[in-house]
């Protein structure tokens, strides 16, 4: 299966001292039709990840492939099936609404007039009101309209609601997944609002300090991590069955910790008797604590 | 019928959506050749990736309550009486399943439970 | 396309164009109102206008050439890079929508110059160069655009390559007068690029409208 976006060993570095920041040998596998969610804490890489893909970067090496289109070198071919929103909007400030989707249909073969404009009244956003005098949200939406109504078959958003009221964010939305379902569309989506990826994305890509450090589908990652609460547990834990990512004394109730462990599945409580120990709970955690959890892990110094 | 969909529970998204439709068939809520919204109309209403709702019909249709027919929507199928008393059995064994489990973390004894239940089964009849 | 970028061209260079096209007719209308009456104080007068015209020219060509990648640069030229057209392809386009508006100017200088000159009551010996000064004023304006856009198209670098090649030549001059030799470069170099087979050609000869 060819992958909608492919990096392999993606390196990229923003200076030649030593402490510039670097993308770390990034290796991105979105597979076709997925909805691709893009965690990673502010300064991780995300956006210089998606800058990368869509060439306003050049790797220092490593490949990349967006729909079997070599980027940088066949970048313009690419673009014309992928549909990019920027973190900051790129668009010319002293157009209307009206005259820059014109001007954004003109580059775009399979632009879909109709979807634009039924686009443009379900938005609410008046054609001829000039760019500098709409909203942040207006403007988040236009740049949603503009990229989806190209009829891209890949959509590269970075952090395209974030910072907008709840109305636009569901009204974005609700245009997204109306997009997806009509069409065969891969989506690519960096976002804080990790409620709102856990509702829609099938896939998650966590980045940290300029590396990819998870990429798997949404359900084995939330399935994966648990917090588990234990009583007399053993000093050190030994051969586990599953990955102990953190072990922490629990608040108040004594006697009992809370070990945060990967992998885990229920026939390993029989290991806590095995040791001693009892298995007191078993806590699933949803994408946002699961995601927080594992970046401790790796603020964590080694145990 | 899709008000408690919880994108943060352990369980799947398709699986809450198959189990809300399990649940209104079985109590007789959704009979046979009633249409289920669209897979956009659906993915829409609750805001989750359309792909999930497919996934949830064809779950559906694996067990034998709906009909996707392709082009024209998804139909719920005419499901035994068995059938849907089976259903009806499994949810309740569902819903006790998590009593206990819940019950266990609190420290709650059976007796206790036991007492509570035929109060609160009583109260309700 | 390329209607699209002529457009939001001439979207943000519309105030400008009309500024120059007011000049534009207004330099040939201010230079031959009310001609003063012997030939000699027609030339006079003509000749104190005309250099203004070059300089409008020039003008002409350093403002559209600069406002070309204005709007682009302010948004550090994400929009332009992210669109599915080679980089080459777009500046082109660019290129081209200017030389539309910088043509557009030498249009209204020479319907100007037309004006100025219809109906003139000259004395004999005197005639009017109503097209050539426009043909002069489109090519320079064109010339100016084209350095300028060429310019501003490229990166800092080039730019700084640039001023680099002239800050030696400066330097050449000056070392080379400091040792007393007679050759002056920069004069050379002027005369040679003002001279018939020059690029710089069109900057001398005549840009009077009524000469003899």
């Amino acid at each position: 299966m060819t992958y909608a976006i492919e990096t392999n060993d993606l390196v990229w570095s923003a200076g030649r001292r030593a402490n510039a920041f670097r993308l770390d040998e990034v290796n991105l596998r979105v597979p076709q039709g997925a909805m691709y969610g893009f965690l990673g804490p502010n300064g991780a890489g995300k956006t210089t990840t998606i800058r990368a893909l869509v060439g306003l970067l050049r790797p220092k090496s490593g490949r990349i492939r967006v729909l079997d289109h070599e980027i940088p070198r066949d970048i313009a071919q690419a673009l014309s099936r992928v549909g990019y929103v920027p973190e900051r909007p790129h668009l010319y400030p002293s157009l209307t609404v009206a005259e820059a989707i014109r001007f954004h249909a003109a580059f775009h073969v399979r632009w879909d007039q109709r979807w634009a404009d039924d686009l443009t009244t379900q938005f609410g956003l008046d054609r001829h009101r000039r760019i500098t005098a709409l909203s942040k949200g207006e403007i988040g939406k236009l740049m949603m309209l503009l990229a989806m109504a190209q009829r891209p078959e890949v959509l590269i958003l970075d952090e395209p609601t974030d910072g907008l009221d709840p109305v636009v964010r569901r009204d974005v939305m609700m245009a997204l997944i109306e997009y997806v379902a009509e069409h065969d569309a891969t989506v690519f989506i960096s976002s804080h609002l990790v409620h709102e990826l856990e509702r829609i994305c099938n896939w998650v890509g966590v980045m940290d300090r300029g590396r990819l450090v998870a990429e798997l589908p949404m359900d084995a990652f939330k399935s994966g991590i648990k917090r588990l609460r234990v009583r007399q547990a053993p000093p050190t834990p030994g051969d586990t069955p599953f990955v102990v990512l953190a072990r922490e004394a629990s608040d108040g109730l004594s006697a009992s910790e809370v070990w945060v462990v990967r992998g885990w599945q229920a026939p390993m409580s029989q290991w806590f008797e095995g040791v001693g120990a009892s298995l007191h709970e078993v806590v699933d955690l949803d994408l946002e604590e699961g995601y927080v959890e594992l970046l401790r892990t790796f603020r964590r110094p080694a145990a | 019928m899709f008000e408690h969909i919880d994108p943060q529970s352990p369980t799947p998204l398709y699986e809450q959506i198959a189990a809300r439709i399990r649940v209104a068939v079985a109590a007789g809520d959704l009979g046979a050749g009633i249409a289920l919204p669209s897979v956009r109309q659906l993915a829409q209403r609750l805001r989750v990736n359309p792909a999930t709702v497919v996934q949830a019909y064809r779950a559906l249709e694996a067990d034998g309550f709906v009909d996707m027919r392709h082009g024209a929507g998804t139909f719920i199928k005419a499901v035994a009486g068995e059938r849907r008393s089976q259903e009806r059995q499994d949810q309740a064994r569902q819903l006790v399943r998590e009593l206990l489990a819940s019950a266990a973390r609190m420290g709650v004894s059976p007796d206790d439970l036991r007492h509570a239940l035929k109060d609160e089964l009583g109260a309700a009849a | 396309m390329f209607r699209q970028i002529l457009f939001t061209q001439w979207r943000w260079g519309a105030p400008l164009m009309v500024l120059l096209g007011i000049l534009a007719i207004a330099i040939p209308v201010g230079a031959l109102s009310t001609l003063p009456v012997t030939p000699s104080g027609i030339l006079d007068r003509v000749a104190f206008w005309g250099w203004l015209y070059p300089m409008l020219a020039v003008l002409t060509g350093l403002l559209i050439g600069t406002s070309t990648w204005a709007a682009d640069h302010r948004g550090n030229h994400v929009y332009a890079l992210t669109l599915p057209v080679p980089r080459w392809y777009y500046a082109l386009l660019r290129y081209g929508a200017g030389v539309v508006l910088t043509v557009a100017v030498g249009v209204v200088a020479w319907i100007g110059a037309l004006f100025a000159t219809s109906g003139l009551d000259l004395p004999t010996g005197l005639q009017t160069f109503a097209g050539a000064v426009a043909v002069r004023f489109l090519l320079t304006s064109v010339l100016v655009y084209s350095v300028v856009f060429a310019m501003a198209s490229g990166t800092n670098r080039t730019a700084g390559w640039i001023l680099a090649s002239l800050g030696g030549l400066i330097l050449a001059e000056f070392l080379v007068d400091a040792f007393g030799s007679e050759v002056n470069i920069l004069e050379t170099l002027a005369i040679l690029a003002g001279s018939a087979g020059g690029p710089f050609a069109l900057f001398s000869g005549t840009w009077m409208l009524v000469a003899i």
